[in-house]
């Protein structure tokens, strides 16, 4: 009588899209440990060094190195489509960097997503600033950039001298992320 | 991974109910222990106490999220992920089929996701490799939770489930909660879910899906689509019908489609839900046939050809007939005219028609863009526009007595004419002009249906329906137009001319009688006498002209000017007679009618009772033919009084909350009947030319009592009334 039940295993393609993006988030996760909410006592970050080193790819496939923004006014962003909260942010960073752009402000959004979301996410924004993706990778230059939580939207705004001058986990108040960078750009 | 809900709950029944039965000694594991992390805590839990025999076993994975933290879905919608678990590390174990309890939506910043907050449950069903043996789970549970930030979060969960017999668990209770809210499979769950339609609503692109509800009735129904290649829909519109029974679900597509495709074809799964009942249906979109404002052509076409109906037996209704008087009497002045010249005539009036219904329908559309409400014959809610056209009436049946003729510089008569006399362009063009105005208060068969469908729709629909209200309207004058031979029919001039002049203007003068007996409504009983002293003194001041030669023709013609724009100006300064919607003070009926009141209406029918609202206006000729012919008949008004509440609404003057009220059926225009009971709860509509055999079913059906229907109705035949 237990043989009534059935199970099927159907591989529709809409869910093996989030079955992939969930892959990243494990791998994201797997990274950052399962309880790394809690473990993170470690003195705060100060050096920006792990974003210089880092690599990530764009949703085109051209690979980003940013040891070029060593010596510049730089806000990274870490993100994703499937995050509620980012869908707003991302709007208000393009703005930002289409004014401040030619007084020399870096703006790169890192995605924890996979190429065709973020391809699809950035047309449709019409994001001008510098868009790349990653897996664990992403999570983990995250935390080691500072990030806690674990949890997105995560931003950071690094300075000339390569230190990171803010920290926010997410959503920016208006005008905030200007405040910050206003001087740092003037200087 | 993909299941049968219904087969599973059979399966639940089936394992726990002989479990019940069985008293073998209880185990220990039913949960495994929780994994605390900061906005999220989760558990393994089993139905069972021991595996029994059971080739499946009833598990869950319980979920407990912080405060105003929420987690998602399988198809989590514009953003979210759904949870992705992985058994790897169990042992005696073959296969696990995950289920979703129905989720909630969200809505935030027009974005629309599907999760669940709080707690949640997912029931799963566990194949152990080999029954009757104990099973060890290992679950890795990654979810996203989200609240102002998304956190991913990867749980490490276990669960022994130990050899012995399968007895019910202290977590049965919890995981069958959870169970139940499991979208269900085909008609178990009470519902039925129709096709699903891909089709165009002022121009956008929307998916139309009905459904119905058996035994009971919705209360707040949500449809959920999945569909591949996804497409991102927004938040339904519902509309209930039926008694409640019927919802339809009009769901708006928020991202345009890529050039060429269509939702036409794709598959697509349906999950209705209606508080905790939930139900799945997967099925294909069809290509829209249904009513879309923006695309049906067909329906367009049969609105356009029920405007044009409309507007030719709009003709026929008591406020346009004595226009057709007018023109009567110059197609009598002008039997001997050539064709040509009695053919420019009737176009002139014709286009005078057609030109101010566009008029009317470039104001509806400027209201109606600037959030007014709109509606046919609204101008007859102010009393000032009454008065104006009563005036312009009396001074036409003035004109057919004699009583005055405009005479105009010989050139410029040639062209203009003078209004009323039948003769010059102008002259004939304002009379068409004149016949719209008049006919806006009468709502024939047809108009009303037609003027619904143009002003709920766009600019388009509203031009294209007043169009072809205006054609068919002037369709008598352009048939003369067309035939101008038929003017030859008409006698020599002689004696019967003056007369039927006399008859004509007294048809005309009745009009203007009609037109002040609207404004009592308005303006009071002392208010309307007032200006019905000022208009009858303008046409004896007029008529002096004639019957008194010795009076100067400027003395008179001043006197009546100026009565003529006291009479218009009076209702400006009038105080209104009642507030809005409020009840007239005098109705010959011996239906005790309440005031109109939406509200009151819902919590009648909740107790039982059943409503007849009666949507009416002083000004509405339609509404006093059925109130005479209908709704005052002894059979109707004492089935009216015995079984129902009967509640009035008085549109005589602006109302907002009726103007939301005939909206909110489609229409925008008067009369407007329906009856409400137990069996109706959503509104039974009644035809604006009201049937007694109609008001009565529709009662009956609202009270929940057809069979009364033939026996109410035959009893007064009986009696032989």
């Amino acid at each position: 009588m237990y043989g009534l039940f059935e199970m099927k295993i159907s591989l529709r393609p809409d869910r093996l899209r989030a079955c992939a993006a969930a892959a990243v988030m494990a791998c994201a996760i797997a990274v950052a440990g399962p309880n790394s909410a809690l473990a993170e006592t470690a003195a705060p970050v100060t050096s920006a060094d792990a974003m210089f080193a880092a690599s990530f790819k764009e949703p085109g496939g051209t690979v980003q190195k940013f040891d070029h923004l060593k010596g510049k006014v730089s806000v990274v962003y870490f993100w994703a489509t499937w995050c509620e909260p980012c869908q707003k942010e991302a709007p208000q960073l393009k703005a930002l960097f289409e004014k401040y752009r030619n007084k020399g402000l870096n703006v790169v959004g890192i995605a924890m997503d996979n190429a065709d979301k973020v391809k699809e996410f950035a047309a449709k924004n019409e994001l001008t600033f510098t868009v790349v993706y990653g897996g664990r990778e992403a999570m983990q230059l995250s935390k080691d950039l500072g990030n806690s939580l674990g949890g997105i939207p995560f931003l950071v705004v690094i300075g000339k001298d390569g230190k990171i001058v803010e920290r926010i986990t997410g959503e920016t108040k208006d005008g905030r992320v200007e405040g910050i960078i206003t001087p740092l750009l003037g200087g | 991974m993909y299941y049968r809900p219904l087969k599973l709950a059979i399966f639940f029944a089936g394992t726990l109910g002989p479990s019940i039965l069985s008293c073998a000694p209880m185990a220990h594991a039913a949960s495994g222990d929780w994994q605390k992390l900061e906005f999220v805590e989760a558990r393994l839990v089993s139905a069972v106490d021991g595996t029994g025999q059971l080739a499946q076993i009833p598990v869950g994975v319980e979920v407990v999220l912080k405060d105003g933290w929420k987690t998602y879905w399988r198809s989590p919608g514009d953003a979210g992920l759904p949870p992705q678990i992985e058994w790897a590390g169990s042992t005696n174990f073959k296969s696990a089929a995950l289920t979703y309890p129905r989720p909630h939506r969200f809505t935030l910043f027009s974005h629309q996701t599907f999760g669940y907050k709080n707690q949640v449950v997912f029931p799963v069903a566990i194949v152990p490799a080999e029954a009757g043996k104990a099973v060890d789970l290992k679950a890795k549970v990654d979810v996203l939770v989200c609240e102002k930030i998304c956190v991913p979060q990867s749980l490490d969960l276990a669960l022994t489930i130990p050899q012995g017999a399968a007895a019910p668990s202290a977590d049965a209770q919890l995981i069958n909660q959870f169970r139940s809210l499991v979208p269900i499979v085909g008609p178990a769950s009470g519902f039925e879910i129709g096709e699903v339609i891909s089709d165009e609503r002022d121009g956008k692109h929307v998916l139309e899906i009905s459904a119905v509800r058996k035994g009971e009735i919705f209360s707040s129904p949500d449809m959920l689509v999945e569909m591949e290649p996804a497409a991102a829909l927004g938040e339904p519109v519902v509309s209930i019908a039926d008694g409640g029974h019927r919802a339809t679900f009009t769901l708006p597509l928020t991202a345009d489609l890529p050039p060429g495709t269509s939702l036409a074809g794709r598959a697509v799964t349906l999950t209705l839900i209606d508080g905790d009942h939930a139900s799945e249906y997967a099925t294909k979109i069809l290509a829209g046939t249904g009513p879309g404002l923006g695309s049906s052509l067909s329906l367009n076409a049969l609105m356009f050809a029920f405007a044009l109906l409309g507007g030719l037996v709009l003709n026929l209704m008591p406020c346009v007939l004595p226009v057709l008087s007018l023109k009567l009497m110059s197609l009598v002045d002008h039997g001997d005219a050539p064709p040509a010249r009695v053919r420019v005539n009737f176009l002139a009036t014709a286009a005078g028609i057609v030109f101010s219904l566009m008029l009317i329908a470039a104001t509806l559309i400027a209201l109606k863009s600037a959030g007014l409400s709109v509606g046919w014959g609204i101008q007859f809610q102010q009393p000032v526009f009454i008065a104006a056209i009563a005036v312009v009436v009396a001074l036409f049946a003035c004109n057919m007595w004699g009583f005055f003729e405009i005479i105009l510089p010989p050139a410029l008569a040639n062209f203009t004419g003078t209004a009323g006399s039948g003769d010059g362009i102008i002259g004939n063009f304002v009379i068409g002009a004149f016949a719209t105005l008049l006919a806006t208060p009468c709502s024939a068969p047809f108009v009303g249906t037609a003027v619904g469908f143009a002003l709920a729709g766009g600019t388009a629909q509203i031009l294209l329906i007043f169009f072809a209200l205006g054609v068919g309207l002037a369709l008598p004058y352009l048939a003369i137009a067309a035939f101008p031979a038929v003017a030859r029919f008409i006698p020599k001039p002689g004696m019967w001319m003056v007369r039927l002049r006399q008859v004509l203007g007294l048809a005309l003068a009745g009009t203007a009688i009609w037109l002040l007996s609207i404004l009592p409504g308005q303006i009071g009983f002392g208010g309307t006498l007032a200006v019905a002293g000022l208009i009858g003194a303008m046409v004896i001041a007029l008529a002096s002209e004639t019957l008194l030669p010795k009076i100067p023709h400027v003395a008179g013609r001043t006197a009546a000017a100026l009565l003529a724009l006291a009479a218009i100006g009076f209702p400006l300064v009038a105080k209104p007679a009642r507030p809005s919607g409020a009840l007239a003070a005098k109705d010959h009926s011996s239906i005790a009618w309440t005031t109109f009141d939406r509200d009151r209406i819902k919590s009648l029918v909740s107790q039982g009772k059943t409503v007849f609202v009666d949507v009416t206006a002083d000004w509405c000729v339609v509404c006093q033919s059925n109130k005479k012919l209908v709704i005052n008949t002894d059979t109707v008004s004492q089935r009216i009084s015995a079984a129902a509440v009967p509640m009035k609404a008085d549109w005589t003057s602006p109302d907002v909350k009726i103007s939301a009220f005939l909206s909110s059926f489609g229409r925008y225009g008067i009369p407007l009947d329906v009856v409400y009971g137990p069996g109706a709860p959503a509104g039974i509509l009644l035809p604006e030319l009201l049937t007694k055999d109609a008001v009565l079913k529709a009662i009956d059906k609202a009270s929940g009592n057809p069979a009364a229907s033939s026996l109410q109705s035959e009893t007064p035949r009986k009696d032989g009334t």
